[in-house]
């Protein structure tokens, strides 16, 4: 009698593995017949093994590149001039990559860095010039409504059971309010008084693709009959 | 009846589960078999892919609509999955509410309180192991009755029997004090242990027939007896006993009072119950007391009045208008409040399957594991007999097995003999 080692059944007798479990009943011990430890295909690396070795190579592809541009820099003209910029964006860009591969299951905590990096860099491109201009009227409290918006969004996205044109119409929205935001913000610190023109024109225009889209996407998905959706 | 597509309403019974139902109260019901052999695999899946078009009504998953929940007619197939993790879990949100398990020489079929009851599965059981006797070239005598494959389901199996039945104007039922409930701590997730044994018919029915009453009463007798130790237990907190109500909810099959065809939920509780204010109850007492209250609270216009009452609320328009995102939690504490509290077990027998000689050659034993207890109930006790043994499992989410102890002792103490086949304790599989 064929019988699964694993969970016991019968099998018949030209069954080489075991439909309920997967097992294979040809091998002659416990172990899998082909083993998996020793691999270098990247096709074979796991999911997080993959993330590691994007990270290595951005990360070698970064600093050659940073140097580079310093070194450049430096011969041409004799100081760190404009290479201080692609240091920063270089570091900031580090930073997130790095934030990406190890955060990357985790939305709240990665926006969060993501949000503290951003301000960070916001203020170093600033001192750059001597002196705090914009980076804490306008880099940042943009950059916060940029961030909310994408945390709702993301959210929004993660939760979403069927995921179609729908997510074109989350993803619209969330323009049209980064774009409020930004209006806001602007004509806050430049007006001083809160006045909405073109963000206004661009969320009418938004809503109404978007209420398309969204009853494209929910008239259409399988499950919507309206009678058994509200059915009382 | 119906084509290809289609969707219906939760029935009456069912509808409370989607808002209350977590990882640990699934509301999922075990049916198993023991064979005498190996589960053959081939057989087992030929035989559940052979029964799935005549049984559509269980193939379907859970859709939430704006008002209510409700089920649709899916594409998938019903997963026949190993038998290696603990019963009765929860199934997956938007997937199968049936699932068919088997491992060593055990078959076991799991459902979905939301899509059958004990009645109705069992017949689904009974068709799936006709078809793998058959498959596995085993004789079925034609007097065993099941579900031909090549048949069409009949249209009333469909139905929610509650609502033909249920009677306009007549009086709900009263509201019950809250019950006594076992004092013992929970145990840690997940909590199910299982414990089952098997006891010969005979020596059962020559008790109860001592008594003059049936196997179901001794039985519920033997369970309030077993709480009544419990609840006289002079370590017990006084606060535990504020009240001396033990009441013991009893499932009954409706079927046998309205003739429906109906494969999905169609059962009914009666809830006997004795006050331990009024002193010690002996075992006659209670025998007597249970009896008495069985014959009454099982008479048609009692079981009118208990069906009016919960088909009622759900007829009640305002309750039907109120979005399902207020209606759970409400749901949820109603289920709380009104629900759990008034009981302090559950005993459910689910009668017995004969098999005929050909087919019970094959079979060692058949057990049903009831749905998970909740945290107020705490041990839930299910019963099935199967030629000339009864099976009586307990489904346990506390630390304690006092009331199995002290059940299993009574039956003991009455010369009756116990063997335990099961036992399965909830952190078996992490060991």
């Amino acid at each position: 009698m064929n019988i699964c080692k694993k969970c016991g059944v019968e099998l018949d007798i030209n069954m080489n593995y075991c439909p309920l479990c997967g097992y294979k009943t040809t091998a002659t011990s416990e172990e899998p017949l082909l083993s998996k430890i020793e691999t270098y295909d990247f096709q074979e690396l796991s999911d997080n093994q993959k993330r590691k070795v994007f990270w290595d190579l951005s990360l070698i592809v970064l600093l050659v590149g940073l140097f580079t541009s310093t070194i450049i820099d430096l011969i041409i003209n004799k100081n760190i001039t404009w290479s201080r910029y692609t240091i920063t964006v270089g570091i900031s860009l580090v930073i997130h990559i790095s934030l990406m591969v190890f955060l990357h299951a985790r939305v709240i905590s990665l926006l969060i860095s993501g949000f503290i990096t951003n301000s960070v860099l916001i203020v170093l491109l600033d001192l750059m010039n001597k002196s705090i201009d914009w980076a804490f009227t306008f880099g940042i409290p943009l950059l916060l409504a940029f961030y909310l918006v994408l945390l709702v969004v993301s959210l929004i996205i993660k939760k979403t059971k069927q995921k179609g044109v729908n997510i074109i119409a989350y993803i619209l929205l969330a323009i049209a309010a980064a774009g409020i935001c930004t209006e806001g913000i602007m004509s806050l610190h430049m007006h001083k008084t809160l006045s909405f023109h073109w963000s206004l024109i661009l969320l009418v225009c938004i809503v109404a693709i978007s209420a398309i889209l969204l009853f494209i996407h929910f008239r259409l998905k399988r499950a919507t009959d309206l009678r058994k959706f509200f059915h009382i | 009846m119906k084509g290809k597509g289609f969707w219906y309403p939760l029935d009456n019974a069912a509808k409370i589960f989607p808002a209350v139902i977590n990882d640990e109260f699934t509301s999922v019901f075990r049916f198993s078999v023991v064979l005498k052999h190996k589960v053959h695999i081939k057989s087992l899946f030929a035989a559940v892919r052979s029964i799935e078009s005549r049984f559509p009504y269980y193939k379907v998953f859970l859709k939430k609509g704006f008002f209510w929940y409700y089920l649709e007619s899916a594409r998938f197939l019903t997963p026949v999955v190993v038998d290696s993790k603990l019963p009765c879990r929860r199934f997956d949100k938007e997937g199968p509410l049936l699932r068919v398990l088997a491992g060593d020489n055990r078959i076991s079929v799991e459902f979905s309180h939301m899509l059958a009851d004990g009645g109705g599965a069992q017949e689904y059981f009974k068709t799936l192991l006709a078809q793998y006797f058959l498959f596995r070239g085993i004789e079925v005598p034609p007097s065993f009755k099941y579900k031909k494959p090549s048949g069409q389901p009949d249209p009333e199996e469909f139905e929610d029997a509650y609502n033909r039945f249920f009677k306009e104007n007549i009086p709900v039922n009263t509201k019950r004090p809250k019950a006594f409930h076992l004092p013992f701590p929970l145990n840690r997730k997940p909590r199910l242990g299982i414990i089952t044994a098997s006891v010969p018919v005979a020596a059962l029915k020559e008790k109860a027939k001592e008594k003059n009453v049936n196997l179901t009463i001794y039985l519920a007798a033997v369970y309030f007896y077993a709480i009544q130790q419990i609840f006289e237990d002079p370590g017990l907190p006084r606060r535990k006993k504020k009240t001396g109500k033990i009441s013991v909810q009893i499932p009954m099959n409706t079927r046998n009072l309205y003739h429906s065809k109906t494969m999905r939920n169609f059962s009914l509780f009666v809830m006997p119950e004795i006050d331990r204010r009024l002193g010690h109850y002996t075992f006659d007492e209670i025998l007597k007391t249970v009896f008495h209250q069985m014959q009454l609270e099982t008479d048609v216009k009692l079981i009118n009045k208990i069906l009016s009452r919960n088909v009622g609320s759900e007829r009640n328009m305002i309750i039907r208008a109120i979005p399902l995102f207020i209606k759970n939690p409400v749901l949820r504490m109603n289920f709380k409040k009104m629900g759990c509290s008034q009981y302090t077990g559950v005993l459910s027998n689910l009668g017995g399957v004969i098999f005929p000689p050909p087919m019970a050659e094959h079979i060692e034993s058949v057990m049903v594991i009831p749905p998970p207890p909740n945290k107020l109930t705490k041990v839930s006790c299910g019963i099935i007999g199967y030629n000339d043994q009864i099976t009586i499992t307990f489904g346990n989410i506390t630390c304690s097995r006092e009331l199995e102890k002290h059940f299993f002792r009574f039956l003991t103490g009455e010369n009756i003999p116990v063997s335990i086949i099961y036992n399965r304790n909830c952190h078996d599989e992490y060991l």
